[in-house]
């Protein structure tokens, strides 16, 4: 009987038996995790993931671990938010905000793929596990790795915003900033990997760590009762997660656990670093890759690892992109706070301006369900937005110095009506 | 002289896309051998996946002198790995 798993090159589809590879002896492209449909289609049910605990592993037949899952037990199964108040502002019947801002443990959708990655590390042997980061992934990978007793390599560029270094270091990593930007630290972990014994989850177990991003995609579906949204906007960084929800939804589909709506996929970029979105509208077939300048920092990624295959799934899917200047990403932000109450990091921003773009271009049609990736939370980066908001009042403790206050805000502005439906 | 192999993603941009950058590199360092084992070339960019063997000394002059040329070079990442 054929593996459940293995490997298959994405270029030239040679096959391999599942082991720490990155890529193909034979054209260097990069290998992915395929599956053994045939051997699921009858056991992979829905009557089966609804029986599962409400994390991430639900779905670990399409994982690619070969025992018990060692980290993130409590990772995924974040909300699924129909977003009436920001629907009603946009203009659009059906609008639901995948929320990864809350994933567990360390708010982003980076639990995630950490999850698989930190257990796939375990599994092959490794004692030290590491990453390339922006941020996100080195707060996720230095909190799994605390937890599941490894240790910890984080390497970042040397500006990184410092809650985001506070927030890795709590974890008890070694933290290394390296002069550069991303893809400066994503190059020299490249050399890391090759000289040490080490598993950089977004490095050398690509492979694994990328397939822990299909759980969005199955959440999402799972969560809307078992259909996929019409179109899904993802924020495009590295690469790693818009191919792999497509992936998703295409194997609930061969799995007949839902209905093919032909889902559509729409990439979102900051404008200051977006080589697939500028490729999608130039209509290349390759990207240039670019020198990162964008408030965005978590998804500025100027040379994607998987960029080709994020414009790939695009175009296979009919999509397209869009991309976001700082202030419309900032205004984002702003709005998903005030219509839903989520408070999301600059690349949540750059995902919401980027589908209002593709809303207001007619590349998404407003009576079709839409959903918006939110990948990460606000709270990492509060030094972004303070600039946006004036100075709060301060008033002596005294109840007509409040009334007076609340008074004269009114006169100003009248109070807000709540959206009904 | 140790013998060394190297694996590297080649990216042609900003002009040097025009130029015939290996056959440049290739009289330079007629012991360099370079097998190309993927290849996508536009107008603008053309991106080169190419295994390179030959004297370790030899081997890295030659991929400076690609870099001297204007070329991006980049490490392929990983074959298969051992743990430890």
């Amino acid at each position: 009987m054929k593996p459940l798993l293995s490997l298959q090159c994405k270029e030239c589809d040679h096959e391999y038996p599942i082991e720490p590879r990155t890529v193909c002896d034979e054209c260097f492209g990069p290998v992915e995790v395929i599956y053994d449909y045939g051997q699921l289609q009858d056991r992979f049910t829905r009557q089966l993931i609804e029986s599962r605990p409400r994390n991430l592993w639900r779905y670990r037949e399409l994982l690619p671990v070969d025992g018990e899952p060692r980290s993130g037990l409590q990772s995924g199964w974040t909300p699924l938010i129909p977003a009436r108040r920001l629907a009603a502002e946009l203009g659009v019947r059906e609008l639901y905000l995948k929320d990864d801002s809350a994933n567990y443990p360390t708010f982003s959708y980076k639990d995630r793929v950490v999850a698989v990655a930190v257990t796939k590390a375990i599994e092959f042997g490794f004692e030290t596990v590491g990453c390339a980061s922006t941020g996100n992934l080195a707060h996720s990978v230095a909190a799994h790795a605390a937890a599941a007793g490894l240790e910890a390599f984080v390497m970042v560029p040397h500006d990184l915003e410092e809650g985001k270094i506070v927030g890795t270091r709590v974890f008890g990593p070694r933290l290394v900033k390296i002069r550069g930007n991303y893809d400066d630290v994503n190059r020299l972990c490249a050399q890391i990997a090759d000289k040490y014994p080490w598993a950089l989850v977004n490095v050398n177990l690509r492979p694994f760590y990328t397939e822990g991003a299909k759980t969005h995609g199955f959440e999402i579906a799972e969560q809307l009762g078992w259909r996929l949204p019409r179109h899904t906007v993802v924020p495009v960084a590295g690469g790693t997660i818009l191919p792999k929800i497509a992936k998703s939804y295409q194997e609930l589909i061969r799995l007949g656990l839902v209905e093919d709506n032909k889902p559509v996929m729409h990439a979102a970029q900051a404008a200051g670093c977006n080589p697939i979105v500028k490729a999608l509208e130039d209509e290349e077939d390759l990207f240039h890759p670019q020198k990162p300048k964008t408030v965005a920092r978590s998804i500025a990624i100027g040379n994607p690892a998987d960029g080709y295959y994020v414009m790939k799934a695009v175009r296979e899917s009919g999509g397209w992109g869009a991309s976001a200047e700082d202030a419309e990403i900032l205004d984002a932000v702003g709005l998903l706070a005030r219509t839903e109450g989520i408070f999301t990091e600059p690349a949540g921003g750059t995902t919401l301006a980027a589908a209002i773009k593709l809303i207001q271009s007619g590349r998404i049609p407003r009576d079709e369900p839409i959903c918006v990736c939110i990948t990460g939370n606000g709270l990492k980066t509060i030094e972004v937005m303070q600039e946006t908001f004036t100075q709060a009042p301060v008033i002596e403790a005294r109840i007509e110095a409040f009334t007076d206050l609340v008074e004269s805000a009114r006169e100003a502005q009248p109070a807000r009506q709540p959206v009904t439906h | 002289m140790p013998k060394t192999e190297k694996r590297c993603w080649l990216t042609f941009e900003g002009g040097c896309q025009d130029e015939p950058c290996l056959w440049r590199m290739a009289r330079r360092f007629p012991d360099v051998v370079f097998d190309v084992r993927q290849a996508s070339v536009g107008k603008a960019i053309g991106i080169m996946a190419l295994k390179f063997e030959g004297e370790q000394t030899d081997v890295e002059a030659a991929l400076a002198y690609l870099v001297e040329m204007g070329v991006r070079v980049d490490p392929v990442q990983g074959g298969s790995m051992v743990a430890g």
